[in-house]
């Protein structure tokens, strides 16, 4: 099939490009693809379970998690949209980008702890959980279409790319950098995307930066930097030097529009159904790491990227302006334009690497998380259910095999059969995101949502915004005063019409519909979190802050706990004091799938003098870790506090612990208190 | 006096935008996800303020140097 694409693709590819570029730059580049390849799939030695591969065991410290989620947002497609945007509009360009605050409070106590200390592994999982077997059947059909679709996406933008910039053809483009990625998520799983995720993080802001401070120099006039920031400037109009867009027009691009497609919709997928974020954050040793690593990305790494994705456009326009360059033919031609013009051979191919960078960190954490979709929604439930965890590694590593593949072929396919296919697909997106969203959202902070309401919300959405697509006016009272397109169409309000639509038919239905028992959906919204998180520990959280601890490690004979019971919401309720206290959660029921079984977790055992500075009580979670930083937690595991011991400034650790969490014991740890 | 057109971003983003963000709060103080007598979770209610306010001030201190801060040679008005 793929190869019949490839044929196929071969002889469509039509026009031969002007070429760009030298020797050099293409060294540079082969270099830097064959480097990530190597680095990629060294990490594989880290994946021994399917919990490592998916979720890299869930010992990661928030610097890793921050900027892998840089790379996975800025995909190779951002610089030219972005530098295209901030070449017609301005410094508005990047508004989309410093939106985002608004939902952080939902999401750092919301959704993080739900899905944390629920130990979920997928969106649909959720579902299942949430509202039962129909929901998460729709939710997988829907998500792994939109990430399939969203590779192939992608990999036809870089092929385009490509061969705007290098001339080479976009069947080359993608097939190379599928294999490549492809290769070292196989064999590196999560861990390897995590760490080349980082590396390409860096890489592309540096990337971004150093054409940033290039084109100053370009524009400035008596040498200096800060003077090609004054000559920059000083040629944007007031409308263009603002940092938001007129309020309701141009069509294409206004300030409303971008409010409610990107700061609330897109805001709320980004962080609430994006199964690739998701698993970043359950590869968190800690739910506070991932608090941590949101808060580095909204508050730092956002505003950073607007700069990094948008300067080529503000730096381009003051180009043209002073006769520098011509005006592009077309604007979205403006990135390559830039950079060509104030690169010097070898850096023009490191900025053409970090185009690549961004595409291939993107293609990585969709293939592994398409992978972890199947695996757990599909492979487990349905076809093999029961397996040792062996099978399902394996199965998992053939399974991102295969959709590397897959995605490879959809590359194609958007190829061979033209912007038709993503613009179609694109529209699929638009019909699918909004409910999806209002469900998970309702489901996460309504107790109140049944079953029928998130199915309702799921069909009846997609069925209001297929009729807005056919009347478009029914859009007309949410537009804001912003004119539809040349189709009739109001594009950006579309998104918000939908989610309103999808709430509103979910709240009505849901109203109308019996309600789950508080049991069956503890821990699955936020009014449980209290109870989520005594299941996850297994016992009362300890809440009392300690001091960060260092020692060194030696093997002893304690050997594992065995498998707490999951915490029942009764036991919880009986220990919480009597019911009818008018709480919500006073209500009887039963036990249900909202439970999970709490991992066995080794036993460590430290000094007396140590559990105090920790704060530590005996059976209280811990993190251990190689006391170089610089892993991020690499080598490292969770453990469960011991009786205290009296033999040193040592930590006592079995040797299966310490297997696992691939410590050396020449090192010493750091060794934290959770809860 | 009336409000320039172009105040009009900021102000709906900030308006729309803080009704959303103190209804997240209200939630997670409500249903005692976020519990202030707990030293992290003051910590991290406290990093929620800062950053609505960072975010605010970022988009302040741009439209004020936007509309006031112009070199020589400036462009005009748009």
């Amino acid at each position: 099939m793929i190869l019949a694409l490839l044929a196929q693709a071969t002889t469509t590819a039509a026009t031969q490009p002007d070429t760009h570029g030298t020797t050099l730059d293409y060294v540079v580049i082969l270099g830097y693809l064959a480097l990530i390849l190597g680095f990629g799939s060294f990490f594989g030695r880290y994946a021994k379970s399917t919990r490592d591969f998916f979720f890299s065991g869930a010992k990661f410290s928030w610097w890793l998690i921050g900027m892998s989620m840089v790379a996975t947002g800025v995909g190779s497609h951002s610089f030219m949209k972005y530098a295209q945007k901030g070449y017609e509009h301005g410094m508005s360009s990047g508004m989309s980008y410093m939106n985002d605050w608004f939902f952080i409070p939902f999401f750092m106590f919301g959704w993080l702890p739900i899905i944390y200390f629920s130990r979920v592994r997928s969106i649909p999982e959720y579902f299942q959980r949430r509202f039962g077997t129909t929901a998460r059947f729709l939710a997988v059909l829907v998500i792994l279409e939109y990430m399939i679709g969203y590779i192939g996406f992608n990999l036809f933008t870089l092929g385009t790319v490509a061969h705007q910039v290098l001339g080479i053809e976009v069947w080359q483009a993608i097939v190379i950098i599928s294999l490549v990625s492809g290769i070292y998520i196989t064999a590196g799983g999560q861990t390897a995307v995590i760490f080349t995720d980082l590396a390409q993080g860096f890489m592309l802001l540096f990337a971004g930066l150093l054409l940033f401070v290039l084109g100053l120099d370009h524009l400035a006039l008596d040498g200096t930097i800060l003077n090609g920031l004054k000559t920059l400037w000083s040629n944007l109009t007031l409308s263009e030097r603002l940092p938001l867009a007129h309020f309701n027009e141009p069509q294409s691009f206004n300030f409303v529009g971008v409010f409610w497609q990107d700061g609330v919709a897109g805001s709320i997928t980004f962080l609430f159904i994006s199964q690739g974020l998701i698993m970043r954050f359950l590869a968190a040793k800690s739910v506070n790491e991932g608090r941590k690593a949101i808060l580095f990305n909204t508050v730092f790494i956002l505003p950073l990227s607007m700069i990094v994705v948008g300067n080529a456009g503000w730096v381009g326009n003051a180009m043209v302006d002073m006769g520098l360059i011509d005006a592009p033919k077309e604007a979205r031609d403006i990135f390559v334009k830039v950079a060509e013009a104030v690169c010097k051979p070898g850096v023009f191919g490191f900025v053409l690497a970090a185009l690549s960078a961004a595409l291939m960190s993107t293609i990585d954490t969709l293939t592994n998380a398409t992978a972890a979709l199947f695996i757990y929604d599909v492979y487990q439930p349905y076809i093999k259910r029961g397996a040792s965890d062996r099978h399902y590694m394996r199965s998992a590593r053939v399974t991102s095999a295969c959709t590397a593949l897959i995605g490879l072929g959809v590359g194609l396919f958007f190829m061979t059969f033209g912007k038709d296919m993503y613009t179609i697909h694109g529209m699929f997106q638009a019909f699918v995101s909004p409910p999806i969203v209002a469900a998970v959202f309702l489901g996460a902070f309504w107790r109140r949502f049944t079953s029928a309401g998130a199915i309702a919300a799921l069909l009846g959405g997609m069925l209001c915004i297929g009729l807005s697509k056919v009347y478009p006016g029914v859009v007309k009272p949410f537009a804001h005063g912003v004119e539809p397109d040349a189709a009739g169409q109001y594009n950006y309000m579309t998104a918000f019409f939908g989610l309103l639509c999808s709430a509103v038919i979910g709240v009505t239905v849901s109203l109308l519909t019996r309600p789950k028992t508080d049991s069956e959906i503890a821990g699955l919204w936020i009014g449980t979190m209290d109870f989520g998180m005594k299941r996850f520990k297994g016992a009362e959280p300890n809440h009392q802050v300690g001091r960060k601890i260092k020692a060194a490690l030696r093997a002893s004979e304690d050997g594992t706990t065995p498998a707490t019971p999951a915490l029942t919401y009764e036991e919880y309720r009986s220990a919480q004091g009597p019911p009818g206290s008018g709480s919500a959660l006073d209500r009887p029921g039963a036990l249900s799938a909202a439970a999970a079984p709490v991992p066995e977790y080794p036993i460590v055992r430290l000094r007396l003098e140590d559990m105090e500075r920790l704060k530590a009580r005996e059976g209280d979670l811990l993190y251990v870790a190689d006391a170089r930083r610089w892993l991020g937690g690499l080598r490292s595991s969770h453990c469960r506090a011991g009786k205290p011991h009296e033999r040193g400034n040592v930590m006592l650790i079995n040797e299966e612990a310490f297997k696992a969490g691939n410590l050396l014991t020449d090192r010493p740890v750091r060794i934290e208190k959770f809860f | 006096m009336s409000i320039p057109d172009y105040w009009w971003p900021f102000l709906y983003q900030y308006g729309v935008g803080l009704v959303i963000f103190l209804i997240g709060l209200a939630m997670i103080l409500g249903y005692k996800s976020c519990v202030l007598s707990r030293k992290h979770d003051r910590f991290w209610f406290g990093v929620l303020i800062f950053g609505f306010l960072w975010y605010i001030g970022i988009h302040l201190a741009w439209y004020l140097a936007a509309i006031y801060i112009m070199p020589e040679a400036a462009g005009g008005a748009g």
